[in-house]
């Protein structure tokens, strides 16, 4: 009978624990929508995130589908920097996004599906966290307020631009295995091993860079916990952690053998990333509020110009949540002290090479791990997502224990502390308009997407920042194009455009050499498959507009312009009314697929030496051959006999199908 | 080039093209729809005369 009555007990605490977990995510759900508005009113209108890299994680999601859909090499594409081969090994994916996006595409829509992916990193980033300091401090208020500022501190809403970085959703849920592995005697042999490989390798699918993030705060938290409260681990903990580490070996190795595999056999010194190019946080970007803040934004606009680049990346902590910290120090030092030190560590490596305040370096000591740690993460103030989880997890501590406190001297003032706490900090971490791009949009890349066939484009200006929102447009029209971004790209990416007496001195905004033959020229792009050279003019200002002009002065007649892009063709599209200069005559009879004979010159009789009958063919093809063809021209007699005939493949090209031939659209044949 | 021995005559002059590896000719169709008949598209009529 009693254990009747205690399993119903356990099954109603269940059902109740199931409950509130349903109620926090769907409150975190909530407090997504609004403190990200106007995301979702505009769901399917913009982008989440200010910032051109918003394009190239569209593009990553495009390019997964292709490379499903196709079956091509996910790592190696020559979709960018066409024609050669681009390893893609550097690229910021974030495979988990991804997952997510494919599956809701067909039912919200690209954009939309884009969106709710990130809506729900923040959701999720809140309930992980929730999850976390539940765990640790046994209270749901705790839980909530770390949530809070887990998902919404400012870093986390300015990475809203890089899915790669801000999808640590992942973390708190291995920090809890770890905890759990180290500290819990119920948590069994596998369950929280297998557990923390799967959060490990979620995170480390969300990005690469968070993995290597979490490798090293989790061989610090060892070190540090090992020092602190090596006397409370369970007996198995070792074993625990061994089987930890060969799950993650394990489920790790086939998505980073690839890359492993390229780093280490080929030449990756353009990888090396200097070190002043390595940004930190500086001192007073983290007491700062953003500047996007609704009230405290305009406010502080002198400090965030004096900061400079980092009133970009705020690393803002909030008075609040700080407040919080020093009450659980005071107040729960011994409990505290591992979370702090963590935190202060990487807070010290996220300043980068010097201490700055105000943009100034306020020592001359230059810290000697600054060099390591930008070249693993390029920018040393991405260690905010580290500094934000300790952050995080101290908000939750203080706010349990200042509401025990509180309770203790004023039941209704500790009933309504949790909303009073929650308040201030949404207030401090509050952005509005949340941070969103346009997307971009041109009637000439939908067009270009319904001409068929195999080629390139040139898009202009050219360089690591426009070629992102290039790629934008290449998920819309699907071709190759000379330009591209990868995070960190080869030396020699552009080396096609820079070698090419046209398009190099274009590549470095200088006007071409005025005594190439630009027809010609552009003829022999387009033997290369490249058959549009693009200007992006919306990108370009008015004097920017006329210095291109200029430079583009020897170009033949735009084959499209509206007031975001000239379109030039590198090969006319031959029409036949075109087909008349040298006395041609004109036909227009459509041949098998895609080819379409335009017109034809005849040469015979007394104006033929030699008793030559000269033929010549205007052909043009619009689109892949299915097959081989070849030509045939034959001679027929008045009695309808066959009495010369020549054959041969189509000059100027092989019109072969498949992708191993080059593909015009304009040829003359001479039979 | 055409042959000595070639009679003085009229003579029709046709193009198309033929599939290379089964040999079948390409359809010729016209912008009016027509199908030309063995994918030939007659080009021109010329006068060979040898004198």
């Amino acid at each position: 009978m009693l254990e009747i009555v205690e399993d119903a007990k356990a099954r109603s605490m269940n059902d109740v624990k199931g409950r509130h977990v349903l109620v926090t995510l769907i409150l975190f759900a909530l407090l997504t929508v609004v403190l990200t508005w106007p995301v979702t009113w505009r769901i399917d209108r913009v982008l989440i995130g200010d910032d051109y890299d918003v394009y190239i994680h569209m593009w990553a999601n495009w390019w997964t589908r292709k490379t499903i859909e196709r079956g091509l090499d996910f790592y190696h594409t020559d979709y960018i920097f066409f024609p050669q081969e681009t390893s893609l090994a550097f690229f910021s994916f974030n495979h988990v996004n991804t997952v997510s996006w494919l599956l809701l595409t067909p039912l919200t829509g690209r954009v939309a599906a884009y969106n709710v992916t990130m809506l729900l990193v923040y959701t999720l980033s809140g309930f992980s966290m929730y999850m976390l300091v539940h765990h640790l401090t046994d209270s749901r208020r705790a839980g909530f307020v770390a949530g809070l500022v887990f998902a919404f501190c400012p870093y986390h809403t300015y990475e809203s631009a890089h899915p790669s970085l801000a999808a640590m959703q992942w973390m708190p849920l291995f920090v809890l295995s770890l905890r759990r592995i180290l500290h819990d005697p119920d948590a069994g042999r596998l369950k929280q091993p297998i557990l923390g490989a799967l959060w490990f390798l979620l995170n480390a699918l969300s990005g690469w860079h968070l993995m290597l993030m979490l490798m090293g705060w989790a061989a610090l938290y060892l070190l540090v916990e090992y020092w602190a409260n090596r006397e409370s681990w369970v007996a198995t903990a070792p074993r625990r952690l061994l089987l930890l580490v060969g799950f993650i070996a394990i489920t790790i190795a086939p998505f980073a053998w690839p890359i492993a595999h390229d780093y280490l056999t080929t030449d990756a010194t353009f990888a090396t990333v200097e070190i002043q190019e390595g940004l930190g946080n500086d001192l007073l970007s983290f007491f700062v509020p953003h500047q996007r803040h609704p009230f405290l934004g305009s406010f502080f606009a002198g400090i965030h110009d004096e900061i400079g680049y980092a009133s970009r990346r705020p690393a803002y902590l909030g008075w609040g949540a700080v407040g919080l910290v020093a009450w659980a120090v005071a107040a729960e030092g011994r409990r505290c002290r591992v979370w702090l030190l963590l935190g202060l560590v990487f807070a010290l490596l996220s300043l980068g090479l010097q201490i700055e305040v105000a943009g100034t370096a306020i020592l001359p000591l230059r810290f000697p791990w600054a060099g390591p740690i930008v070249q693993v993460l390029r920018h040393p103030y991405r260690l905010n997502t580290l500094v934000s989880l300790s952050l995080a997890v101290l908000a939750g501590i203080g706010t349990e224990s200042l509401c025990h406190w509180v309770t203790l001297r004023s039941r209704p003032l500790a009933k309504a502390g949790p909303t009073l706490v929650s308040s201030v900090l949404l207030l401090e971490y509050l952005v509005y308009p949340f941070p969103t791009t346009e997307p971009i949009d041109s009637p000439f890349v939908r067009q270009l997407a319904e001409e068929s066939g195999d080629f390139a484009v040139a898009d202009f200006p050219m360089g690591r920042q426009p070629d992102k929102r290039y790629m934008f447009y290449q998920t819309i029209h699907e071709k190759k194009m000379l330009g591209g971004h990868v995070s960190r790209a080869p030396d020699n990416a552009y080396a096609f455009v820079a070698g090419d007496s046209l398009l190099g001195p274009l590549l470095a905004e200088k006007a071409p050499d005025p005594g190439l033959d630009t027809r010609k020229h552009l003829a022999s792009l387009a033997a290369y498959d490249v058959r549009y050279i693009l200007l992006h003019q919306d990108l370009l200002d008015g004097e920017g507009q006329r210095a291109w002009r200029a430079r583009l002065r020897s170009f033949p007649a735009p084959f499209y312009e509206d007031s975001s892009l000239i379109a030039y063709r590198t090969l006319p599209h031959l029409r036949v009314e075109d087909v008349t200069a040298g006395g041609e005559r004109r036909v227009d009879v459509h041949i098998g697929d895609h080819i379409q004979l335009l017109g034809y010159r005849v040469d015979a009789g007394e104006s033929s030496a030699d008793d030559e009958v000269r033929v010549t063919l205007f052909w043009q093809s619009d689109g892949e051959l299915s097959k081989s063809y070849h030509v045939f021209v034959h001679l027929v007699s008045e009695r309808g006999r066959l009495v010369a005939q020549h054959d041969g493949i189509p000059m100027w090209g092989s019109l072969q199908p498949g992708a191993g031939g080059r593909r015009r659209s304009y040829r003359m044949n001479t039979h | 080039m055409l042959d000595e021995s070639f009679p003085d005559g009229e003579y029709t002059v046709y193009a198309g093209m033929y599939d290379f590896s089964t040999k079948a000719r390409a359809t010729a169709v016209t912008s009016d729809g027509k199908t030309l008949p063995d994918g030939a598209v007659l080009l021109e009529t010329i006068e060979i005369d040898h004198e």
